[in-house]
């Protein structure tokens, strides 16, 4: 399989987002950073979020935008490299197309220039999470021993 | 009084059935209500949220420490409350075998009961949360609207807990209403009222106490529960503030007379109940017309300029998301529905701090235009 046809998985019991005033507001709860997309970005996320592989998103950039002067591939590839490195999304290589997705960014008349996606990461409420981390036990509910972990070594 | 010990007992080797949160609530809620047949309950009842909540406390003790906060909110009693809280402590009540899987880096108990880590647990019927270091714990059964807030030691209930009781409760209890605790301050009038939002520093205490005396209600400084729908109501939770003591005398200080009687609070501030002296100004809410993102500045007077909601959002859900577990993405679009209805300003505080109430009301008079 070809690096353009990996789809991405988000954790979404660590990870939650919005989309908002067509930002996306990014929270990684395990570690406290927070993110800021901008509307390109925040246009990547989302079709990252559905389940888009990269060809089928820089191909929809080129249907709705200008890319006379920018390289789609490139800067879609920088993004995910950074969302990937920031433990945001996980490259799912054997994932196959979601079904029932529409064909991704209908083509525009008038194509506005493509921006290149930025992203800003906020560390601030990380030191917040040092002194108060929030432990949520999972689903396989509780108590549950690690492997290999004798019970009475916890604590 | 420390930590329940752990064991090696059954529900920790793995006998998963019997210590799941429900069953541990029920446990825990089994003893309390044995330990209240023989002591007895003093009971309170308030209006949170507009819906009818009965605390039972046992003993005199958590009356006098966990429900000041919500003097404002006193009502009378109803046949059937939608919520009823027990609030116990480890002088009265010892909790059930500890089943939790705790983090390596647990700290000793009581070892900084201001901080340290939570264990939040939860299944289809109960939300539960254990503050190691403070040694509380909070649970939630939705089926029975029965809340506990259990406490190590009446002396030594964590500040946090003073000014702000039942906070993670509430959350929980909100979900099932249509509403969510935030991290915000909150002034308005019945027509209508602003959220103040940032983190620690960010000017939303001293904005909020700019207000009073002005014909701005109160309404909180650091949590208050929002609801739902085409125009979000505000609810007042607390009535408590807390200031740095030298900062209020600079800053404020015709409300120095709040220092007396003030409590100690946590990192140098100080916390204040504002029924003593100032009933009058305290609100039980109002529908929101607009969302204030306080900034210092060096300026003289206070102003504001329009931004957007992310901007808004980006301000309010992080610390919000990182004070409480749960639905975290649930809270996050019950966050973002919000600042989508309202509109978002920054509000650059002035040096006069007289001049904050006039900007809020110009924003108020415009939201409602």
């Amino acid at each position: 399989m070809s690096g353009d046809s990996v789809r991405y998985t988000i954790d979404e019991g660590r990870i939650v987002s919005e989309i908002i005033d067509g930002e996306a507001i990014i929270i990684n709860l395990a570690n406290g950073y927070y993110y800021s997309l901008d509307t390109s970005a925040a246009e990547i996320w989302g079709w990252l979020q559905s389940g888009r592989a990269i060809s089928e998103i820089v191909s929809a950039i080129r249907r709705r935008y200008d890319c006379s002067s920018a390289d789609p591939e490139a800067a879609v590839r920088a993004l995910i490299g950074t969302l990937v490195t920031d433990d945001l999304v996980t490259p799912c290589p054997d994932a196959a197309s979601p079904q029932g997705l529409e064909p991704l960014g209908e083509a525009s008349a008038e194509k506005s220039p493509f921006r290149a996606p930025s992203l800003q990461r906020f560390s601030d409420m990380q030191g917040f999470l040092l002194v108060d981390p929030i432990h949520e036990v999972d689903d396989r509910g509780w108590p549950h021993t690690k492997p290999g972990e004798s019970p009475t070594s916890r604590g | 009084v420390s930590l329940p010990p752990l064991t090696a007992d059954a529900s920790i080797t793995g006998s998963r059935g019997r210590s799941r949160p429900s069953t541990y609530f029920d446990e825990l809620l089994a003893r309390i209500t044995k330990a209240g047949r023989r002591i007895g309950f003093v009971e309170r009842d308030y209006r949170i949220a507009g819906r009818p909540v009965r605390l039972r406390c046992m003993g005199p003790a958590p009356v006098a420490t966990l429900t000041r906060a919500f003097a404002h909110l006193v009502s009378h009693p109803v046949d059937e409350p939608m919520l009823t809280v027990y609030l116990s402590d480890g002088g009265v009540v010892d909790l059930p075998p500890f089943p939790w899987d705790l983090p390596n880096n647990t700290p000793p108990a009581g070892s900084e009961q201001e901080t340290g880590p939570l264990v939040y647990v939860r299944d289809e019927r109960v939300d539960g949360l254990f503050h190691l270091a403070g040694a509380s714990l909070s649970m939630i059964d939705h089926a029975s609207r029965v809340a506990v807030l259990w406490t190590a030691s009446p002396e030594r209930v964590p500040s946090y807990e003073r000014a702000a009781p039942l906070r993670a409760i509430l959350d929980w209890w909100g979900r099932d209403h249509g509403w969510h605790v935030v991290h915000a301050g909150a002034v308005g009038t019945e027509k209508g009222g602003v959220l103040l939002v940032g983190k620690a520093g960010s000017g939303k205490s001293t904005a909020v106490l700019a207000c009073l005396g002005s014909g701005l209600w109160y309404a909180g400084d650091d949590g208050v529960a929002v609801g739902e729908g085409p125009v979000p109501l505000v609810h007042s939770l607390y009535c408590t503030a807390k200031l740095e003591p030298g900062h209020l005398r600079r800053a404020l200080p015709h409300l120095t007379a709040l220092l007396e009687g003030s409590e100690e609070s946590y990192q140098g501030k100080r916390m204040f109940f504002l029924d003593r002296r100032l009933s009058a100004e305290l609100s039980q809410g109002f529908p929101l017309r607009a969302v204030l993102l306080p900034r210092v500045t060096g300026a003289e007077r206070s102003t504001t300029r329009l931004v957007s909601s992310a901007t808004g959002l980006l301000a309010l859900a992080p610390s919000t998301l990182f004070q409480l577990p749960g639905a975290r993405q649930d809270r996050l679009r019950h966050m973002a529905d919000v600042l989508r209805r309202v509109p978002v300003h920054v509000l650059e505080l002035g040096s006069d701090l007289a001049t904050v109430a006039p900007a809020i009301r110009a924003v108020l008079a415009d939201a409602t235009r």
